[in-house]
């Protein structure tokens, strides 16, 4: 397929299964409520009604350039993330810099968000940071611990190791599972659901971030939701599940992380920012740590 | 040629004692013989360098006399250039304006008879009377202006310095009864035959009673706690002459009673430590003075604790840094007393001071970087030459010293800084009046000599290489004085004396 | 004659300017001006001092045995091209208005070029004593440059100098020990000479060295020196400082380390009853530089301060590439020295522009201005950008590399503690960027405007550097080569916009058009989707209230509360009170000396002494 070509697809494809992922939460929330919960066509309905109102706030030329780094950031995100049959711009940028672009989306929205002027809008930004503080040790260190066990950072390198030989033996989950358990409580805190969700709390500080986001500001960013979704979860998917050798397996792995997740989500409040801090740097800090040892020693003979 | 050595010492002498009555003859010509006698001084000993540079080393018997029994002075290097030195500080340090009837330009040129002889001699005698004429000429100059408070100081550093003079006697007493001779070259000849001699308790102890008996004048611990009253009260001059050129002097002749008689025995370490503790308690009494003068009298405590430290290391680069050091420090201390004495008030009332004298303050500033070892100031190849020697130094624990080396420099450069920038700090309210014009001169000519020295130092370097290893070379020193008839290993002479002294025996 | 002499004498001419037409304009321009033409020189200077050549000069003297002589190679040409080019951009920062609200402009120039000067000195020393006068003369003018602005910088530049002077004291002890145990003090004849001295001996000589040259890059436990330094000193000079001077003191440490050591001779010398060895020691060393000084800066008030701590934690990152020893590491470690002077100078610029019009540096009385210094807040989000090593700025890229090269190397935890420095740096900046430019405008900067083109001129252009160099890496990797065939370590393969490597490579031109395609299409998106109103910075709402200026309802203060509570028990001020009670025991010392000399003590001493050696002698 010409680059051309993945370079629409891949991102459109992204959309596509974020939304769903989002439907899949919404549903999951309202069996634990009780509820029907909402129609397939949901998500995208509440898109484009946010797209389409008439009133519409900015504060300022940061504001906007935000709102368009935010969503470029996401879909560049996007096109160095291979899936089946479209590898993209992954031999250019590895998973290092992966990373390191996922990171782009969030300054541009906390400068966005500053530029609001409104405090609600800084707290929240400066506890995001924080929980990002948080999360990212652990994460980085189960990274680190992959790229050490698969000798290589490119991402399509690390798909052809744990898809050698079509068993289920050469999966990170199967050879690193320390690290693989740490990096899925990392990625639940990356998605920002609770308990990890101090940074919005809506009772607290009404909803932090998006508080001064209205019309296409909230829809760009219900839009980054969605491939946010996406994009953590294909990355543990290809990091520690083996990818996909069709869409069909990668959808099914994609959606069990976020499953996983969606459950955990449920039932849980909020933790303290500080107690986030704590938490992370005890829990899945330690189990990464011993996962990163035993690499080492796997390494080592 | 080299007999004319003899008149480095009796000119000056001489002319100290006729210029009293010259000056009742003709003012004016006694005005102007001092300085010239200091002159032909200079030029006699420059001469006579040159003369040692060519051929080498030399010994010069006096009055028909060989050794032992007659006097004879031994010229090298190091021993004349401290002669010339002397000359030229002595003149940049003149006392020109002073009073007609005044006696200091007679002390100038007793200091001078005694610094050349000190320099020169090579025998216990001389040098012990040379030494306290010298010490002599000091008193004099410290009471000089006849004021209260300096004469009160005067007093006290003669009861004590007397006090140090007997003991240091008392020293050479005991090196006479061990050696049987007063002749550095020949008590050379008996502890080069019997190493035991002087490393007994007695020989020992003589060398650390002549140590402190000189290291009242050589500024060492214990018997410095003279210096910073002295220093603080009496005149600039005096303070540079005394601090810089006498301290010399009365090292040099520990150094040569070290290396000819003492080497291999414990008297090295002795001074070793006594060194470190001087350069210890000085530098550190320094950190919170209160005066300028005060930090520049604990300041050349510690200096010449140094100076100790670097020539107790016996090998040539701790010699070669010695030197090097103390020239730096000759250089360089007379002109920080002058500055001293113009800035005389508390330091902490000193803040900005440096910038109404733009042009001397910034030579002041040279001055205390090449103190501090700055590089490429002669103060820096100083220390590193230190370094080098204390640590090829055959002994253990060397970097014990180095440790307090380094230690105490870095105390040194931060008061010294501490200084610095009070003096160039915000103008003050109250500008002190400039240096004093008649002090312009010195301090100058004393920088253009530091900078002469910086821009030089290839050259000096390699004279100061070699007038190390000739203050080493202690065989080639006792061949040169004693003459080849009497070098035989068993002197009937000596053995007898020894004899008769060791029979003579102890209460 | 050849054109490291020219450029020794420009330098020394570079003084001159300022010096003789101290009032008006003129001495700055033509004092900028020099700079362009070393710059220019020390170009034409590449072709002679790649791969492994160099350049001798005619400035020598002998002394003591010695011929002490000064000669440039690729290692010293590298950072040479960067502190001229840091003085060029100071100096037209100046140059342009700043120099219009100071009163020592002249001394504020003629200290830089002396600086640059002594800085050049020691680049090009060709034996250890020329490297020692260099280090001195950096320190000095180092002190000197501090010190010019008056009041608190006396201060700060004062304890700056009591630290570069110990440490001088201990490289001059090294060297010593160099000389004597390998009989040379040339610096091409030491290379690898010292792989061969016994390990006591080896780790003596490498703790001297660390000390030495660690003052200099402010390495922990030498670290409480810089930040007060480099901040309270002059605008541009800050700048300069910031962006070259203490990795002078890493150019030492790669001289006696990877090329007089070897860096197989430290992976070789291992410290007992531990699986350390010095090279991984160097690394943790490098790393607790990385992190500590990352995480004191998030917690000041002072903008300057701020940036001057980050620039010290970069520093262990520039260390800790080069102790890796293969490609990427010394790529990359290499490469973050030019980086890191390239969004190092924009920041201090920039936040000089804010103090210049509004008059404070302090975060918790600023806030909004983006609206007011527009260009100022695009200088410091470009330098925000690299300072926190995100693309598309060329700080990624000299991460990046180090990134792989600890990977390669196989120190995962020293991968994991280089990017608890970068978070910490990613939080610390944010909060530097929002409380100077974003949030709520004050009333009293209502009317503050832009800092002149003059200024704005050259941080732009630096901060636009940063950005192109970040495009394309081979620019910068291009100038990085000398200095690496210079050191003997390998380089990895790159050409104008990529990085190659086996195992995961980096093409920044992708990734950069990339982003920037991807920002264009959701640009469109976005424009298209309807109009929006813009509001006033003044005019806001929140709670049910209507806000005007006279609310204060910045979230400035105690930005990261969440995160201090967690951290902040564990940054106890031990150091500081170490250092405080130095002072004090040597106040006490010396009180003590001076008790001894004053009061009779010694008197006694003297007389117990001999009364002790006659006894000696009567009894024995």
């Amino acid at each position: 397929m010409s680059i051309a070509l993945q370079l629409l697809l891949m991102p459109l494809a992204a959309f596509l299964v974020g939304l769903a992922m989002v439907l899949m939460m919404r549903k999951v929330r309202a069996s634990v409520e009780r509820r029907i919960g909402p129609p397939w066509y949901q998500p995208l309905f509440d898109i484009y009604k946010l797209f389409a109102k008439d009133t519409q706030i900015s504060h300022g030329v940061m504001h906007d350039v935000a709102i368009m780094m935010v969503l470029g950031g996401i879909i560049c995100v996007v096109l160095f993330l291979p899936v089946p049959g479209m590898s993209g711009l992954s031999a250019k940028g590895d998973l290092i810099t992966l990373l390191y672009l996922m990171m782009v989306p969030s300054l541009g929205m906390a400068l966005g968000v500053g530029q609001t002027a409104n405090p609600n809008g800084s707290i929240g930004i400066a506890r995001a940071l924080t929980a990002m503080a948080g999360y990212e040790i652990p994460f980085f260190i189960c990274v680190a611990g992959a790229a050490l066990h698969y000798g290589t950072t490119d991402l399509n390198q690390i798909l052809t190791i744990q898809q050698h030989g079509g068993h289920l033996e050469h999966w990170g989950i199967v050879q690193m599972p320390l690290l693989a358990v740490a990096a899925l409580f990392a990625v639940h805190a990356m998605l920002g659901k609770e308990p990890f969700e101090i940074y919005v709390a809506p009772a607290e500080i009404a909803t932090g971030p998006m508080v001064e986001m209205s019309g296409k500001y909230l829809g760009t960013l219900f839009v980054m939701q969605c491939f946010q979704l996406f994009t953590v979860s294909v990355l543990y998917t290809t990091l520690f599940l083996g990818g996909g050798f069709s869409w069909f397996t990668l959808l099914l792995k994609a959606f069990a992380v976020v499953f996983i997740s969606v459950l955990v989500t449920n039932v849980y409040p909020r933790y303290r920012t500080d107690d986030v801090l704590r938490w992370q740097w005890k829990w899945p800090t330690g189990i990464a740590l011993l996962g990163l040892g035993m690499v080492m020693l796997q390494i080592g003979r | 040629m080299t007999q004319q050595a003899i008149l480095l010492v009796l000119l000056p002498l001489i002319a100290a004692f006729t210029l009293t009555p010259l000056r009742r003859c003709n003012p004016v010509i006694a005005r102007v013989a001092g300085p010239a006698v200091v002159v032909s001084q200079v030029m006699l000993a420059i001469t006579l360098l040159l003369h040692i540079a060519q051929l080498g080393p030399e010994a010069v018997g006096f009055g028909g006399f060989s050794i032992p029994l007659g006097i004879a002075f031994h010229l090298d290097l190091v021993g004349m250039s401290l002669v010339a030195l002397a000359g030229v500080t002595l003149l940049l340090l003149w006392p020109w304006t002073v009073e007609s009837d005044s006696a200091e330009p007679s002390l100038y040129l007793l200091l001078l008879a005694g610094a050349s002889g000190i320099a020169l001699s090579a025998d216990l005698f001389n040098l012990y009377v040379f030494f306290e004429v010298v010490a002599v000429a000091s008193y004099g100059l410290v009471a000089a202006p006849n004021s209260g408070i300096q004469l009160y100081a005067s007093i006290r550093l003669l009861l004590f310095s007397a006090a140090g003079s007997a003991l240091a006697l008392l020293g050479i007493g005991l090196i006479y009864n061990l050696g049987g001779s007063l002749s550095l070259a020949h008590l050379g000849q008996v502890a080069a035959q019997d190493a035991t001699l002087f490393s007994s308790v007695e020989g020992l102890s003589a060398f650390t009673l002549i140590l402190i008996g000189l290291g009242v004048k050589a500024e060492l611990f214990p018997a410095n706690h003279w210096v910073p009253e002295v220093y603080g009260l009496s005149r600039p001059r005096v303070s540079g002459l005394l601090a810089g050129l006498v301290s010399k002097l009365a090292l040099l002749i520990l150094l040569r009673l070290l290396w000819q008689l003492y080497t291999g025995t414990g008297a090295e370490v002795i001074l070793l430590v006594t060194g470190l503790v001087t350069l210890l308690l000085g530098e550190l009494a320094a950190f919170r003075a209160t005066r300028l003068r005060e930090m520049l009298a604990f300041s050349s405590i510690g200096q010449l604790g140094l100076l100790a430290v670097a020539f107790s290391m016996g090998n040539e680069a701790g010699v070669a840094a010695g030197l090097l050091l103390a020239l730096n420090h000759l250089l360089i201390k007379p002109a920080l007393f002058l500055y001293a004495h113009n800035w005389r008030a508390p330091i902490t009332a000193l803040g900005g001071q440096a910038w109404s004298t733009p042009l001397a303050s910034a030579l002041f500033v040279l001055m205390v970087l090449s103190l501090m070892g700055i590089p490429p100031l002669p103060g820096f190849w100083g220390k590193y030459l230190l370094l080098k020697g204390v640590l090829t130094a055959p002994t253990l624990g060397m970097g014990w010293v180095v440790a307090l080396i380094l230690f105490t420099t870095l105390v040194e450069m931060i008061y010294f800084m501490r200084l610095l920038t009070r003096l160039y700090a915000e103008k003050s309210v109250q500008p002190i009046p400039p240096l004093s014009r008649r002090h312009y001169a010195p301090v100058a000519l004393l920088g253009a000599g530091l900078i002469a020295l910086t821009l030089g130092m290839g050259h000096v370097s390699t004279h100061l290489e070699q007038g190390a290893a000739q203050l080493l070379d202690r065989s080639g020193y006792r061949d040169r004085l004693i003459p080849a008839s009497l070098r035989h290993p068993v002197n009937h002479f000596q053995t007898h004396l020894q004899g008769t002294a060791r029979q003579g025996g102890h209460p | 004659m050849n054109a490291f002499d020219l450029l020794l004498y420009l330098a020394l001419a570079t003084l001159l300017p300022s010096l003789l037409a101290p009032k008006g304009r003129s001495g700055g321009m033509l004092t900028t001006l020099a700079y362009l033409l070393q710059v220019w020189l020390l170009f034409s200077l590449l072709p002679s001092v790649s791969q492994g050549g160099s350049v001798a000069a005619c400035l020598e003297f002998a002394a003591f045995g010695h011929t002490i002589g000064w000669q440039l190679n690729g290692f010293g040409w590298f950072f040479a091209l960067i502190t001229a080019v840091s003085a060029l951009i100071a100096s037209a920062y100046a140059t342009g208005g700043w120099e219009r609200q100071c009163d020592h402009a002249s001394r504020l120039h003629s200290l830089m070029a002396l600086n640059v000067l002594a800085m050049y000195l020691l680049l090009g020393a060709a034996d250890l004593i020329s490297l020692f006068i260099g280090w001195e003369l950096v320190s000095w003018a180092g002190f000197l440059l501090m010190a010019a602005p008056g009041g608190q910088s006396v201060q700060a530049a004062l304890r700056y100098l009591i630290y570069a002077l110990a440490g001088a004291l201990a490289l001059l002890t090294a060297i010593v020990l160099i000389e004597q145990s390998s009989g040379t003090i040339q610096l091409d004849a030491l290379r690898g000479a010292l792989a061969s001295l016994p390990d006591g001996l080896s780790w003596v000589v490498l703790a001297l060295v660390f000390v030495g040259f660690g003052v200099k890059l402010a390495m922990p436990p030498f670290h409480l020196w810089q930040a007060p330094a480099y901040g309270y000193a002059d605008g541009p000079a800050a700048a300069f400082l910031g962006a070259i001077s203490s990795r002078m003191g890493l150019f030492g440490l790669c001289l006696v380390l990877v090329q007089m050591v070897g860096l197989e001779r430290l992976v070789g010398l291992a410290l007992p009853f531990s699986f350390f060895d010095a090279q991984s020691l160097l690394a943790w060393a490098a790393a607790i530089t990385l992190i500590v000084p990352t995480y004191i800066a998030l917690t000041q008030n002072d903008a300057r301060l701020l940036l001057a701590w980050h620039g010290i934690g970069q520093g262990g990152f520039m260390l800790l590439g080069l102790m890796l020893g293969n490609d990427l590491g010394t790529a990359g470690g290499l490469l973050h020295v030019l980086n890191h002077a390239s969004y190092q100078a924009p920041l201090f610029l920039a936040v000089t522009a804010v103090v210049y019009r509004t008059g404070t540096a302090d975060l918790d009385r600023l806030g909004g201005l983006i609206a007011r210094m527009p260009w100022a807040y695009v200088t410091l989000l470009l330098g925000i950008i690299g300072l926190a090593g995100l693309p598309p700025m060329n700080g990624f890229v000299s991460k990046w590399l180090i990134y792989k090269g600890l990977l390669d190397a196989q120190m995962p935890l020293l991968f994991v503690a280089a990017v608890i420095g970068t978070l910490g740096t990613i939080l610390s900046v944010y909060k530097l960027i929002h409380n100077i430019f974003l949030g709520q405008l004050r009333a009293e900067h209502r009317e503050v405007t832009d800092a002149p083109w003059g200024m704005t001129g050259p941080m732009l252009l630096i901060a636009g550097f940063a950005f192109i160099s970040g495009m394309l890496p081979g620019l910068g990797l291009y100038l990085v080569e000398p200095a690496a065939a210079a050191l003997g370590l390998p380089m990895p393969s790159f050409d104008l916009s990529a990085i190659h490597a086996p195992n995961g490579a980096l093409d920044m031109l992708v990734v950069v058009s990339a982003l920037i395609g991807a920002i264009g299409f959701g640009a469109l998106l976005f424009l298209n989707a309807g109009r929006s109103y813009r509001t006033q910075p003044l005019d806001n709402y929140a709670g049910g209230h209507f806000l005007t200026a006279q609310t204060r309802y910045q979230y400035s203060h105690h930005f990261y509360a969440g995160l201090l509570r967690v951290i902040g028990p564990w940054m106890r001020p031990w150091l500081v009170a170490l250092e405080q009670g130095s002072g004090h025991f040597l106040d006490l010392a010396s009180a003590a000396s001076r008790g001894l000399y004053y009061h009779n003590g010694l008197r006694f001493l003297v007389f117990g002494t001999v009364v002790g050696l006659l006894w000696l002698l009567i009894v024995v």
